[in-house]
């Protein structure tokens, strides 16, 4: 009798979908560019401090679905001259297509840096693979692998970045709505 | 002796006019205390963020002169401002369980300046607020706190049945990290119910089974959920085996396994063979297939085990552990720190800053300086700073697996100097990462601003994030101009992997990528901002009291009471302390902040001899 009461109780709860965040809608960042979201997927807001003119990046991050403490996560930016923390598409790249301090850690995974667009506009392709430690300082910590792809457009006055994040056991399932918002990237200056 | 006491009020007093406030800073003070009057309705984090710029200006800044002419007004300001700073942090950034315990820590815990503004202790009285300033980060925020209305149909309608007998207010009406609590208990009852009923093949069958599972597992998120989330894998699997599919991994799963294994073996590969790897595992192209891609040469690490066997680590007696420690880092007799650590410190200027620390004569008066090292066994950590104890620790078991690795013992390991350098090397962020802490405290010292005090006398500056960043900044500085003078990329690998990936994110990064990694691995540390918010609502029993003491000394000085001199005396160090505090530790950030920009252009253009690519 208990175990029918509960199946009730549960059966009765399962029947209606779960929450469905609100179809995918165009993006549009300023002056700067737009893009086609996923469907569902949540921006995240940049937190306060140095102000996005102040650092001269604009941009936004959106995030999918999630892994244990980690999620699917699509950020678009724009990177204008003069900024202090990508300074080119060039420097950009150096940085992330290849380990920053120059050695690949326990078994990174850096691909090679090729020809694409990002919409109707050329860009710099390349993906990796990287990890996350968690927790922090332990002497044994977890490590989480996690799958990411970049595009990098540059333009005459700065440069453009589209990037995937993703852990990997949703980076292939995830990974072809990070693209459908690529081939929908279309800057608005140049 | 009272006639002494009023002098020295009143002297004090005098010297307000110093600090005069000009039409501007009035018009800014006001700006500012209006967006955090909550019947004004703005509560704005922008308006804050600009508040709280506008009143670090200037020097003395614009917080410390107003401080001086209403020490209250001045420590509402600074509080309530960094507290819409930090809440809007919280929300756009954080998520879910690391997100609930941020939001826990700035609305439930005691000295809440939110609640002063409406916005808690209960986590639904800031909804409004977040749909006005964040507004794509409603739906989130709500699922964050697990409010009622958040949970889903098959939660709630579960909790409300009479096995649990939950509803709204009784469910919203518990602490934010309670709600999670009794998730994780509602989830176990009903994944053993769940596994009951699937031994009813046709019960079973009216279920929508991957639904109740996904949203079970989202519950049991614990670490002593861990059986539980078990028995789901297992139900799910008998589930799909009874209904006659075939078990086959999703795509998903299959690459990430792939690519999991193949991992493990890229680590000795090339670079150069790592793009075409990747490029066709991620491609469907098996990762397994024999002579698929070339072996390199590999290399020595940090466990130095080429060409040796490792052995099972062996435990230190409390001999070993103080005579490794004194090798590593001891002080000889001229004051001058000495040993393995300080060899491989005296390479970078972080290392060097660090060692310099340690003889520091400014700091030498109060001791807040003195070297007190030691491996100690803590079982799972790698080190830290204990602001008690005042000591630094490394966990005994890291020399012991490092020794093990090499097929020694710690024992053995002393007598071999070339080990004893790699293991130095080795400790070496973390060495340079906690006496950065030391550093911090004994800063707060020499300040006077260590007004936290513990029960055996010791005392530090309150602990907030950005100590920690700091710290990971000098770390990750020390490692990276460390490799760059001593073979370059290779030698990361002396380091433990979390480290160097530390150095990584900072190299790609800089502090903001150390602050937004880190910040998830901390929800429980106070942000700066939150940290702010905190200690001035803490203070504001003795700011009020400070403020009617003022004008008792300005308006009838002759009825003041030698208990009200003393208290006048006390309760204007206690405030001065707070906003040093606040202006010392906003400038550095800043400060710090600049200084690590310089450094990654510095290193980051031509430090490490990576290639460009053609564009």
């Amino acid at each position: 009798m208990r175990k029918h009461l509960l199946y009730v109780s549960l059966l009765l709860a399962a029947c209606p979908a779960l929450a469905v965040a609100p179809a995918g809608q165009t993006y549009t960042e300023g002056k700067y560019f737009t893009f086609k979201v996923p469907d569902g997927w949540v921006k995240k807001e940049e937190g306060l401090g140095l102000s996005d003119s102040e650092k001269k990046v604009f941009g936004t991050d959106f995030f999918g679905p999630y892994s244990g403490e980690l999620g699917v996560r699509l950020g678009v930016h724009y990177y204008a001259p003069g900024n202090p923390v990508q300074p080119t598409a060039e420097k950009f790249i150096k940085l992330h297509a290849a380990p920053a301090i120059g050695v690949n850690l326990d078994g990174k995974v850096y691909g090679k840096v090729k020809a694409g667009k990002a919409g109707n506009y050329y860009a710099k392709v390349f993906e990796r693979k990287t990890y996350e430690y968690k927790p922090e300082n332990a002497l044994h910590p977890k490590k989480i692998h996690i799958y990411e792809k970049f595009y990098v457009v540059p333009v005459k006055n700065g440069f453009f970045v589209l990037n995937y994040y993703a852990p990997m056991d949703l980076a292939r399932a995830n990974l072809k709505s990070f693209e459908t918002a690529v081939s929908s990237f279309r800057p608005l200056m140049r | 002796m009272t006639r002494l006491l009023l002098s020295a009020v009143l002297a004090a007093l005098a010297a307000a006019p110093s600090f005069a406030l000009s039409a501007a800073d009035e018009a800014t003070i006001t700006k500012c205390a209006d967006n955090i009057d909550p019947d004004k309705k703005q509560l704005s984090p922008e308006t804050a963020d600009n508040c709280i710029k506008a009143l670090n200006d200037g020097e003395p800044p614009l917080i410390t002169r107003y401080s001086h002419v209403d020490s209250e007004a001045a420590g509402i300001l600074i509080a309530r401002n960094n507290a819409l700073i930090d809440l809007k942090r919280i929300v756009v950034k954080q998520e879910r369980y690391q997100g609930a315990t941020a939001l826990a820590r700035v609305m439930e815990k005691p000295n809440c300046t939110l609640c002063d503004m409406g916005l808690g202790p209960k986590p639904e009285t800031a909804f409004d607020w977040v749909g006005k300033y964040a507004s794509d980060r409603l739906e989130e925020t709500e699922s964050t706190v697990r409010t009622w209305d958040a949970l889903g149909s098959i939660r709630t309608g579960s909790l409300a049945s009479p096995d649990y007998s939950m509803n709204k207010d009784a469910w919203n009406g518990q602490n934010i990290l309670e709600r999670y609590s009794k998730l994780s208990d509602w989830a176990r009852k009903e994944t053993d119910k769940l596994v009951a009923i699937s031994a009813d093949p046709a019960a079973a069958s009216k279920l929508k089974m991957d639904d109740l599972v996904k949203v079970l597992k989202e519950d049991l998120i614990f670490g002593t959920d861990a059986p539980y989330r078990a028995k789901l894998d297992a139900l799910s699997k008998t589930v799909k085996e009874s209904a006659g599919k075939p078990i086959a991994p999703t795509t998903a799963d299959k690459k990430g396994k792939d690519l999991n294994t193949a991992s493990d073996r890229l680590a000795a590969l090339s670079p150069d063979n790592h793009g075409e790897y990747l490029a066709r595992t991620f491609d469907n192209s098996s990762a397994a297939r024999p002579g698929a891609f070339t072996e390199g040469a590999g290399g020595k690490t940090a466990a130095g085990t080429g060409g040796v066997k490792p052995i099972a680590p062996v435990e230190m007696t409390a001999d070993q552990e103080k005579a490794l420690a004194a090798a590593m880092i001891s002080v000889d007799k001229k004051g001058n720190p000495t040993g393995y650590l300080v060899d491989v410190m005296n390479e970078t200027e972080a290392g060097k800053r660090t060692v310099a620390f340690y003889k520091d004569p400014k700091y030498v008066p109060a001791g807040s300086n003195k070297l007190n090292f030691g491996f100690k066994r803590e079982e799972g950590v790698f080190g830290y700073w204990n602001p008690s104890e005042r000591n630094i620790v490394v966990n005994s078991e890291v020399a012991e697996e490092f020794a093990a690795k090499r097929g020694m013992t710690v024992e053995q390991l002393m007598k071999d100097k070339a080990g004893m350098r790699d293991l130095a090397l080795y400790i070496s962020p973390t060495f340079v990462h906690e006496a950065e802490h030391q550093n911090q405290t004994a800063r707060a010292i020499a300040a006077g601003i260590d007004y936290v005090k513990f029960s055996n006398g010791n005392s530090t500056d309150p602990y907030t994030r950005a100590k920690e960043n700091l710290s990971n900044k000098w770390s990750a500085e020390h490692m990276i101009e460390y490799c760059s003078k001593h073979g370059g990329a290779g030698c990361f690998r002396n380091f433990h992997e979390m480290h160097s990936d530390n150095a990584e994110k900072f190299m790609q990064g800089g502090m903001a990528a150390l602050d937004t990694l880190k910040a998830p691995l901390y929800p429980r540390i106070d942000s700066m901002e939150g940290g702010a918010a905190r200690e001035f609502k803490s203070a504001q029993f003795y700011a009020s009291e400070l403020k009617l003491l003022q004008e008792k000394a300005r308006v009838r000085p002759g009825e003041m009471t030698p208990q009200e001199f003393k208290d006048f005396s006390d309760y204007t160090k206690l405030m001065n302390t707070r906003f040093k505090w606040y202006t010392m530790m906003y400038r550095e950030s800043v400060d710090n902040e600049a200084e690590a920009l310089a450094f990654r252009k510095k290193y980051g253009s031509s430090g490490l001899g990576l290639s460009v690519p053609a564009l």
